[in-house]
Formats: C-alpha cells, structure tokens, sequence
C-alpha cells in the first residue's frame, strides 16, 4: 500500500521511445496530407472558341431551310450546348449505292432530301487527348452527332474541326 | 521448473510479451517497406520495353477523315487505353476505297467507291515483345485482324491492325 502511495515517477524505456517515435511519424504524416488536400496540381482550363463543320444528311427541306446563321444548337440527345451557327451551306442530299451492271459504288442523289453543313463556333477546353465544349460534349471528326436548333433537328457527322492553337 | 511466462507477463522473467509483440510488429513494417522498395523495384527493372512500329487500316472514310489525320497525333483507343495513347502516327498512306460488290451476273468483285479511301497509318510505339506477342505499354496487346474504334485529339473511326513489325 505505501509503495503504490509513494509519487508517480515515469522510467522510460526504449519500448516507449520506439512508440512516441512511431506515434510523431504518424502525427507528421497526417499533418502534411491535411495540409495538402485543398491543393491541386491542375491548373485551372481555360476555354477558346473551335470553329467546327457538322454535316446533317437527308434533311427534309423545310428543315434545312430553316437553319439560320446565329442559331444556338444542342445535342437533343443529352441536351449538351454546341454552339452557335455561324454559316450554312445547302446541298442534294446523296448517299452510296451499287451499281450491280458494273460493280461500282457510287453517290446517288435523293430525291427531296437536302444535306446542310453547319459551319459552328463553340467555347471549347482543350486537352492534350479531346476537345471538349465547355458543356462537356466532346468533339471528334467521324463522331455521330443528333442536333437540335430552333424548330429543326437532324442527325449527322462532324465532318472537320479546326486546329488553330490557343490565342496567348 | 521455471515458468515460460511469470506471474507478471514476462517471458522467463525477462522481456514482456506485450513487448515481443510489438517488436515483431516493428519488424514486419520494416520487412514490407524493404520489399516494396527494393525487391519489387528490381523486379519490375527486368522487363525492358522496345521500339516498335504497326500500321492499322481505315476502310471506306470520307476525305474529311483522311484531313482530319496529321503525322505527330497521338492515338488512343476508344475503349481499352483511356488517356494514355497506344502510338504515334509516323505516316499516313491514303489509296482509293473498294468494296466487294455482287453483280446482277451473280459474280462479286472487289469494286471502286466513289469518294472514299482506305488510310493506313504508320503508329510508333514502345511495347513488351514476349513469345510472339506484343503489348504496348506494357498491357495493350496489338493483334494482327483485330478491328477497333481509336481516337486521336480531333477525329474517331474504326480501324483494323494490319501489321506489327519492330
């Protein structure tokens, strides 16, 4: 009893200098990790404007007729914004069919169908791998794309996007 | 006989338990750290990967493709590669498309197509060659026939491997 009752006296051990050291480590890592969290390496993206073509094939002509330079357009699938029209061409729609006497294939025309190429500017970020729009739709020559504009839809390609780099 | 273990937890009276415990705990740490750092390190220095050259083929694009296509791009596939790219495009080979037509004489022949073209690009790319097989970037296996959908920064299409060499 009296020796439980004489004062606190702490005898370190090695034991307990391995598990403060262990402890302070552990301390120290946390600590770091904390204070990193809220930093990034990304720097952040700055858009630029893409100029890019989209060709809608076998429009009716009512359709077609109605696409207007200044028409903002949209995927009318996921309701992604694609840009504004800048420019739009006309054209016989046509489309590959076999000539089966001499074996080649060749582009027909189609009767009351017109083919529109839009000439489209967009906001877009750059990657090192895609152009995006600043709405999230990628954009790739060869890429099906469903289009919506005002009073008119189609589905088509996106026959060329431009490679001018960045303005500084 | 003296106990294994004392009444007060000591291994013969000299060294806690608790203690050997944590010494092994310690030990064990320390034993995984080195693996990780310097056996695993080692291992992972004995494959070395190579220069190696394929070509995949486009069949049947429009001109806009074929334009859309520059030497230096870098090419992904669409479904397997996420962001790392499986080659370089070192050349572009563009000839004028055919497809096998059947004629109303019940023969087929391989027939031209207006307006379209085959594109056979040149990739570089430094991959694992081991028993006959090639695998860029270590994991992306290139098979002769195999058809795939691959991206570059600025266009999409399906191409088939037509070629492997070193």
């Amino acid at each position: 009893m009296s020796a439980k009752n004489e004062g606190f006296r702490w005898k370190l051990n090695v034991f307990d200098v391995i598990i403060m050291v262990v402890v302070l480590v552990l301390a120290a890592a946390l600590i770091l990790v904390w204070r990193n969290s809220g930093k990034s390496n990304i720097s952040v993206m700055e858009s630029r404007p893409v100029r890019y073509k989209v060709e809608i094939s076998s429009m009716l002509p009512d359709g077609a007729n109605a696409i207007k330079p200044g028409d903002l357009i949209y995927d009318s699938v996921k309701k992604y914004a694609l840009g504004t029209v800048e420019d739009v061409t006309l054209e016989p729609a046509r489309r590959l069919s076999k000539d089966m006497e001499t074996g080649r294939t060749i582009y027909a025309e189609i009767p009351d169908r017109l083919t529109a190429v839009l000439d489209v500017v967009c906001d877009c970020y750059e990657t090192e791998s895609s152009i995006s729009t600043t709405s999230g739709y990628t954009l790739r020559v060869g890429a099906n794309v469903y289009i919506a504009g005002p009073g008119y839809a189609g589905a088509g390609y996106i026959v060329a996007i431009s490679r001018e780099e960045a303005q500084p | 006989m003296k106990k294994i273990i004392d009444q007060n937890g000591r291994l013969f009276g000299k060294i806690s338990v608790i203690d050997v415990l944590f010494l092994l705990v310690v030990a064990a740490v320390c034993a995984a750290f080195y693996v990780k750092f310097n056996v695993l390190d080692v291992t992972r220095k004995t494959v070395d990967t190579v220069p190696v050259t394929y070509k995949i083929t486009i069949y049947g694009v429009r001109d806009y493709t074929v334009k859309s296509l520059a030497v230096g791009d870098l090419i992904y596939d669409k479904d397997y590669s996420g962001e790392q790219p499986v080659g370089k495009i070192t050349d572009i080979s563009v000839q004028d498309a055919v497809r096998a037509v059947e004629k109303t004489d019940g023969t087929i022949v391989s027939g031209p197509v207006e307006g379209c073209y085959d594109v056979t690009l040149t990739l570089s790319a430094q991959a694992i060659r081991s028993s006959g097989r090639t695998l860029v970037n270590r994991t992306y296996e290139v098979n002769v026939n195999s058809e795939r959908v691959f991206n570059t920064k600025y266009a999409t299409f399906s191409a088939t491997i037509t070629g492997v060499s070193s």
